[in-house]
């Protein structure tokens, strides 16, 4: 779906590249997260792939992006958006109409869909992302985690296979960010689309996540199955990336050898974790209940 | 120190209550945190407190200045606000200048600026960057340069509108041990953060708003055990309080990682603690 | 500032009439209130814009640019009565500065004209969703759609800039700077500074704006629209009111 060959990228006027040597293959069907510290080239990766650059961002291009197997390179911006959806930090500077509806026609209009497809299309990608109740809402009056919700449904109106977003979160409130997450894995498992988020919440990027890459000084140094790459605590801890709680948890059980199964990604294993650990002592001791809840 | 009165706010006569009947006692030296949801009115409070919103009704003191009828900027010498974005204070050409401007604002004398700058540049980690043009920097480094403009008016009173917002963890982390570090040296800090954990692990005091009113406040540990609460406001416990509350008393005590770690290893050493 | 140019969600009989019916009544009122310098008739036409305000459910928010442009209006006002020498004297409100019949009727007309004049603008874009106002620009007076939607953008970014400003102000008033001094001149002065980051950060919007157009397909090629505008008999019964206003305005001149 998405192929990265040597991909390496400096911005013009910079002599710095932006990343270096990226090799990459996602497959369809994947929800990937992206995570680092500022500056490691996560939005460069993500521009990449929506075709920002190099067509509106120029510079030192080096390798090859394909996207559902055409070079970006020799696609137009407007071309790869059928392919690829893109999510941005600002929902404000997104939204270019005042009505909900309209702001998902707005690139079906671009695109010369006739009027009655487009009808259907906004039904339908309202519906996918849940939230038909706002299509006749003003945008000017959603909250930041309806307005995200929103730029999500007008890039899927589009039908691409891909969904790509840049902190999309990051001007929410954690009920507006939970709901965006929900819709991804909405998507992604519903309709089989393949999504790649950009994010510095690593709590929610294990829970809902397949796949999670780590990315520093332009380069992927970390890529896998999110608790692999959970696995790396300290590693991650060093590059100053923070880990949620309940890994470190496991980590600290673990070096009390008190542990050593799968890293837990979420409240509900940790509790399975600890459960097993406190059975495990108390087959002997009968006495304590631990049906506790 | 500050002191709120059954304070009420409204944009205009049939506007709905923004601020709610808000008593609130806060002392020196405290470190405070304020959540809830957006639109819960956190930053219409926080603006409350230097006098950038006037109360309908009610009474905010700060220092004994009554807000009402103190100039915001005569209450600029007593509590320092930071922006939740650098990018709606900044505006000099240099670092330097940026940090001086609230310093000429104040009168504070010629003779004392320059020291006044290089000692916070220092503590911020700013002293090579002083010539720069804040622009050119990056967010985290912006972060910090309004940091450094508003703690140059070293006022003893510093309210922060989501202060990690927008940063990397390591960024967030570095602003948060400065915060931390002139809480000690008696700073009174009143924060309003979405970020639970860097609530949990910087703040002793926590004050829920909910629709403009006070849902809870108490004892930083005590307020992020109250799920309901929380949940009410569109937020969770911490991850390792979440899971301390699924095993009920037993591992009522847990605040972090490490506490829950060594908790559930005494209760796994056969014949250890039972609870 | 940031209420007066806002599009107000809503399903009144204002709301759903054709865009260029009410771009028409903005400008054509405008128009009338120029040639007509009769009270009574200026008096009339600001009455019916607050009937067109309270019909389209925004009465609240017209009342701020009621409000703005009365102030507005008002100064105008006092420089027209103070400079307007001739006519029956009334009294001296300063030695050699006389204030006049002529001149107080003169001044009032000014500010009737004013208010009366400008409300229909800022009720227009009230009432009217952007995209509509793009569909009639572009389809009916054949607009091209990138210049169409740089006025219209442009339009709805005001709001947002608007409350920027205010936050910027505040940040430096947190600094102790004195934004909320009275006198005009210092004001400026002030305030010009400000307008730094609020740049800054306009262009930093803008940029993210671009690409996402880009990103959504803009300017590919020929567009379609989703939205015929409709003609109905609200719209018909409007364009002779406002033909009707017109005509008044020049008979009673």
């Amino acid at each position: 779906m998405i192929r990265f060959n040597n991909v390496s990228f400096a911005y013009e006027g910079s002599e710095e590249l932006a990343v270096r040597n990226i090799n990459l293959h996602i497959d369809k069907g994947e929800f990937v997260g992206i995570i680092g510290p500022s500056g490691a080239g996560k939005s460069t990766l993500v521009s990449l792939i929506n075709g920002v650059i190099p067509h509106f961002h120029r510079g030192d291009y080096y390798g090859e992006v394909l996207v559902c197997g055409k070079d970006t390179l020799e696609s137009t911006c407007g071309e790869i958006s059928r392919h690829v959806g893109s999510v941005f930090q600002d929902p404000e500077a997104q939204m270019v109409t005042t009505v909900v509806e309209d702001e998902i026609a707005f690139g079906l209009e671009n695109f010369n869909v006739p009027a009655g497809e487009i009808e259907k299309r906004i039904t339908e990608s309202l519906k996918m992302v849940g939230i038909e109740h706002l299509r006749h809402r003003g945008t000017a009056a959603l909250s930041g985690g309806q307005k995200q919700r929103v730029t999500i449904a007008a890039a899927i109106a589009l039908r691409p296979e891909i969904l790509v977003l840049d902190e999309p979160t990051s001007e929410l409130d954690p009920q507006g960010s939970r709901q965006v997450f929900q819709t991804l894995k909405r998507l992604n498992q519903e309709y089989g689309m393949t999504i790649l988020i950009v994010e510095q919440k690593v709590m929610l990027l294990s829970e809902f996540c397949s796949r999670l890459m780590v990315m520093e000084k332009g380069q992927i140094i970390l890529d896998g199955p999110v608790r692999q790459v959970l696995e790396h605590h300290d590693k991650l801890l060093e590059l100053g990336i923070n880990c949620p709680r309940v890994v470190t948890l496991t980590k600290l059980l673990k070096d009390a050898s008190l542990y050593d199964g799968d890293i837990p990604v979420d409240v509900d294993e940790a509790e399975q974790v600890v459960r097993k650990i406190l059975e495990g002592a108390y087959d002997q001791h009968t006495a304590f209940d631990l049906s506790l809840r | 120190m500050i002191s709120i009165q059954h304070l009420t706010y409204r944009y205009d006569k049939k506007a709905p209550l923004i601020l709610d009947h808000i008593n609130l006692e806060i002392n020196k030296g405290e470190c405070v945190a304020l959540i809830g949801q957006n639109g819960s009115g956190k930053t219409t409070l926080l603006k409350q407190l230097n006098g950038l919103l006037k109360p309908t009704s009610g009474r905010v003191t700060i220092n004994g200045l009554d807000t009402a009828t103190t100039k915001t900027s005569a209450l600029a010498r007593h509590i320092g606000y930071l922006f939740q974005n650098p990018d709606h204070q900044i505006f000099c050409n240099t670092v330097y200048d940026e940090i001086r401007f609230g310093l000429l604002n104040i009168q504070c004398p010629p003779e004392e600026i320059h020291d006044r700058i290089k000692r916070i540049a220092g503590l911020l980690g700013l002293e090579n960057k002083l010539t720069r043009d804040p622009f050119t920097l990056s967010r985290g480094e912006r972060q910090r340069v309004a940091l450094a403009s508003v703690l140059v008016l070293e006022t003893d009173i510093l309210v922060l509108d989501e202060p990690t917002t927008g940063q990397d963890y390591r960024e967030c982390v570095e602003i948060m041990e400065i915060v931390k570090e002139l809480n000690r040296k008696g700073k009174t800090i009143i924060m309003v953060s979405h970020d639970i954990e860097v609530v949990a692990d910087y703040c002793e005091r926590t004050i829920i708003l909910h629709q403009g009113r006070v849902l809870e406040d108490d004892a930083t540990h005590v307020v992020l055990r109250k799920s309901e609460s929380l949940m009410l406001s569109g937020l969770e416990p911490p991850q390792i309080i979440q899971l301390a509350l699924r095993f009920g008393p037993l591992f009522q005590h847990v605040r972090s990682p490490e506490d829950m770690a060594e908790a559930v290893a005494a209760c796994a050493v056969p014949g250890g603690v039972r609870v | 500032m940031k209420q007066m140019l806002e599009y107000v969600h809503g399903d009144s009989v204002i709301h759903r009439l054709n865009p260029l019916v009410k771009l028409l009544w903005a400008f054509l009122t405008c128009i009338a209130c120029f040639i007509s310098s009769n009270h009574l008739f200026l008096l009339g036409v600001l009455l019916s814009t607050v009937v067109v305000a309270a019909s389209g459910s925004v009465l609240a928010r017209a009342k701020g640019v009621y409000k703005a442009l009365f102030i507005l209006g008002f100064l105008l006002m006092l420089f027209q009565l103070l400079f307007t020498p001739y006519g029956r004297v009334y009294f001296y409100i300063l030695p050699g500065v006389p204030v006049t019949d002529q001149g107080l009727s003169f001044s009032l007309l000014l500010m009737l004209r004013m208010m009366a004049a400008l409300s229909p603008l800022s009720l227009m874009l009230m009432l009217t969703p952007m995209n509509e106002l793009l569909t009639a620009m572009t389809h009916t007076l054949r607009i091209p759609y990138r210049y169409a939607f740089v006025v219209v953008t442009a339009l709805r970014f005001i709001p947002t800039f608007s409350r920027e400003m205010d936050q910027i102000m505040q940040a430096q008033r947190s600094r102790g700077h004195e934004t909320d001094t009275r006198n005009p001149f210092k004001k400026v002065k002030v305030i010009l500074p400000m307008c730094i980051p609020l740049l800054i950060s306009s262009v930093r919007r803008i940029e993210t704006m671009a690409i996402s157009l880009e990103t959504r397909g803009f300017n590919t090629g020929p567009r379609s629209c989703r939205k015929k505008l409709g003609f109905t008999r609200f719209d018909a019964l409007a364009i002779i009111i406002v033909m009707a206003v017109l005509l008044l305005s020049i008979i009673i001149g």
